[in-house]
């Protein structure tokens, strides 16, 4: 087992910020930590990464308890920022000497991430008149820029553990898409990583894993397919020429919407939609479309995270 | 491995160092101190005798001397020996003051008159000099202070006294009075009495405090700085997971008191050139001008010795390191820069209390008298020790003992605050929001262990 996180629990005066948390990560492959606002993601990464101290629990990494300083860690946290007056090869040496990465390493690191990142303009200072050098600091940089120096200090010392706090947030398709296959070649390296994001077609895209908190709690844990084959395929979706709403109701299906394309239904079971096919067949209405599929993460999230709400 | 505490420390100083002596507010600021320590001594040569001195010989020219004491007459060519003075004439005339007067009056040659008459026991030395403006009134003054030195030697050497004689005899008589009325407060007036200070000593004590006060305040502000800068951007995130808390503050303070420490010797290295400068500009066998020499008086100088300095510098350090702590401390208290000034309110008044403890020695001290108490206090408690011990150190007021004592309670004091900020550092630096309270400190301080 790689990582364990076991029972970690954090109260700040009465209230209880995380409550009981554990999972582990035994193979290679992105954890995804999912939650609303103030659900406690972001406590339970400072805990892991050892800044929070916290009532109860512990965490191992490789069956030791873990500690950041010793450990190759990589931390990307969701609200962002660098030395705004400092260049910016300062600061990357900088977080790469506290990594007790030697110089020529970080600087050939350096090399390598800014070129992958587009960011050398950046990074390497330009020649201006009378052999005077241009260096860049970080409050010259647009935030996407700065976001892409950020993960690069996240990457520099080839961390086995990666953490990612909201990596794809306020970044355009392009870089977004850039962020997404760099995170695809540290998964593929057989890197560790644990995410969390809001953005739940990223986490279906990478996560095998989750958890989602709600108010500090786990309201729902495993693999994500097996959650999801757990909740069956209920959603169905129709595309048909003609009205065949009279049909829906005398199934007493619900229409979870409707498009003047296509119609969302969710069923019980997938034995009712195959009686719903077989009727619209039988009816002689032409079935352009006919797909019968599990709920989207989304769809779970906002259903265990808004039932829990409920029922408090 | 668990990883120490400190480890780290060295790039954290190394780092906040070289960002901070490679910023402009800094190269500015040590480049202003270098300057105007620079031209310090020559200007103030300028401004105490004129441009006039520019030429490095006096304007006055003639010294046309009517002696009317019936005395034998002095020999007043020993001043030519000074540099300043070597063309000057000295005359003494057989013609009367008005008609030497008239002709001073329509000289434009830089002579002047000097008539030395005896009345009713009194010497009188009346100079006239020209209304063409050639000579200054200070110029005046400075070669009087020469020539009356002469002529009481001529006076005295006449009545048979000897130089060394001559020198009992202008040893100043100090009258005091040991009066018992029986209270308490005698002991104490006849010890606090060793606290007071010269008009001398006492601007060498203003300048001093402002000196001390500009570093520490200066050193804090940047410590406090950069910290809540981390904090405001969140890069404390990152350092926390390739860092101690306590080494990040610590490399802080220790790059600020490198930072203060070159500031110093920008200052020390200007004041060096510039009596460099002062001695050959002005051709003066002396490295300081006569000014300064005469204004802050020899009891400023005569203690400064290698055991005291290094003394001086232990106490500034560990009184840095205390002051350090606490900016960084109070700095961390904030979740923007733009509310640094607000949350650092209790290091501020903390450092004004101590730079005013320390001022009001020499303050009170100008009447004769400080009350040995109040003195021993402001030397021995860590606030104030830092601005005022090492100054009477330097008077002679303070003796190495207590000044040992300060050390020690500086030490203890600054342990201490070591201590209560590894206790809530790394809780406070992740907080984000309202200003954290100093009673919020303390309930943190006691509930807090240690993360990891």
């Amino acid at each position: 087992m790689a990582l364990l996180a076991n029972d970690l629990t954090k109260k700040y005066g009465d209230k209880t910020v995380l409550d009981h948390l554990s999972f582990k990560i035994e193979e290679p492959g992105v954890y995804a930590l999912l939650g609303t606002n103030g659900a406690g993601k972001t406590t339970a990464l400072r805990i892991l990464l050892g800044m929070l101290n916290f009532e109860e629990g512990r965490v191992t990494w490789k069956g030791k308890p873990l500690d950041p300083t010793t450990s190759n860690v990589g931390y990307l946290p969701e609200e962002r920022g660098l030395y705004p007056k400092y260049t910016i090869m300062d600061q990357l040496l900088y977080f790469a000497k506290l990594k007790n990465m030697p110089r020529k390493e970080a600087k050939e690191k350096i090399a390598y991430w800014s070129e992958r990142l587009d960011v050398e303009d950046y990074v390497y200072p330009s020649k201006l008149k009378k052999n005077k050098k241009k260096f860049y600091t970080a409050e010259q940089l647009s935030k996407g820029n700065q976001q892409k120096i950020q993960l690069m200090i996240a990457l520099l010392s080839d961390p086995e553990l990666l953490i990612l706090d909201e990596p794809l947030s306020g970044l355009d398709p392009v870089n977004s898409d850039l962020f997404k296959s760099i995170i695809r070649e540290e998964i593929n390296k057989g890197k560790y990583l644990i995410m969390s994001s809001h953005q739940m077609p990223v986490i279906e895209e990478f996560c095998e894993d989750i958890t989602i908190l709600n108010r500090g709690k786990t309201v729902l844990q495993g693999n994500l397919n097996e959650i999801k084959k757990g909740y069956g395929r209920v959603n169905l979706f129709l595309r048909c020429e003609g009205d065949i709403l009279p049909i829906i109701k005398e199934y007493g299906l619900s229409l979870v919407s409707q498009s003047p394309m296509e119609y969302h239904i969710r069923v019980e079971e997938e034995e009712t939609a195959t009686l719903l096919l077989r009727r619209l067949i039988e009816e002689q209405i032409p079935v352009i479309k006919f797909e019968l599929r599990e709920p989207s993460l989304h769809e779970i999230f906002v259903e265990k995270v808004g039932v829990v709400d409920d029922e408090e | 491995m668990m990883k120490n505490n400190l480890d780290g420390l060295k790039d954290v100083y190394g780092f906040t160092l070289v960002q901070t002596l490679k910023s402009k507010p800094f190269k500015t600021f040590v480049l202003i101190l270098f300057v105007i320590a620079l031209v310090s001594m020559p200007l103030i040569e300028l401004i105490t005798n004129g441009p006039s001195r520019e030429s490095k010989t006096s304007d006055i020219s003639k010294v046309c001397v009517i002696d009317e004491t019936g005395l034998p007459l002095a020999d007043y060519s020993s001043i030519k020996e000074n540099n300043l003075y070597k063309d000057i004439v000295f005359e003494y005339t057989d013609k009367s003051a008005d008609e030497i007067e008239n002709e001073i009056l329509e000289d434009d040659s830089g002579a002047i008159l000097l008539h030395i008459t005896s009345d009713m026991g009194v010497f009188n030395m009346r100079y006239i000099n020209s209304p063409s403006g050639k000579v200054s009134e200070m110029e005046l003054i400075n070669l009087s202070g020469f020539i009356e030195d002469i002529f009481w030697t001529n006076v005295i050497s006449n009545l048979g006294v000897t130089t060394e004689q001559k020198e009992r005899l202008e040893e100043p008589i100090i009258t005091d009075f040991k009066f018992y009325t029986g209270e308490v407060d005698d002991i104490e007036e006849e010890e606090g009495s060793r606290f007071g200070v010269t008009f001398e000593e006492y601007y060498f004590a203003l300048f001093a405090f402002v000196c001390i006060t500009m570093l520490i305040s200066y050193g804090g502000s940047g410590i406090a700085t950069t910290i809540v800068t981390e904090k405001s951007t969140k890069l404390i995130e990152i350092l926390l997971t390739r860092i101690k808390p306590m080494a990040i503050i610590m490399g802080k303070v220790f790059a600020m008191l490198t930072v203060t420490i070159i500031q110093l010797s920008s200052v020390v290295l200007g004041l060096g050139l510039s009596s460099l400068i002062y001695k050959n500009a002005f051709n003066s066998d002396a490295y300081l001008p006569e000014f300064l020499v005469r204004s802050l008086g020899s009891s400023v100088f005569e203690n400064v010795t290698l055991a005291n300095i290094i003394v001086i510098l232990i106490m500034y350090v560990l009184g840095f390191i205390f002051y350090g702590f606490l900016a960084g401390l109070t700095g961390a208290t904030v979740s923007k820069i733009e509310e640094l000034r607000e949350g650092m309110v209790v290091y501020t008044f903390l450092t004004i209390i101590g730079a005013y403890m320390g001022l009001a020695l020499p303050i009170i001290g100008l009447q004769g008298s400080v009350p040995s108490g109040y003195a021993h206090f402001a030397f021995l408690f860590p606030i104030s020790s830092v601005f005022v011990t090492p100054v009477y150190l330097l008077f002679g007021k303070v003796t190495i003992s207590i000044a040992l004592l300060a050390i020690l309670l500086l030490v203890i004091s600054t342990i201490l605050v070591i201590i209560f900020t590894s206790k809530v550092y790394q809780t406070i630096i992740l907080h984000q929001g309202n200003i954290i309270k100093f009673k919020d400190l303390i309930s943190i301080s006691k509930t807090s262990k240690e993360a990891r």
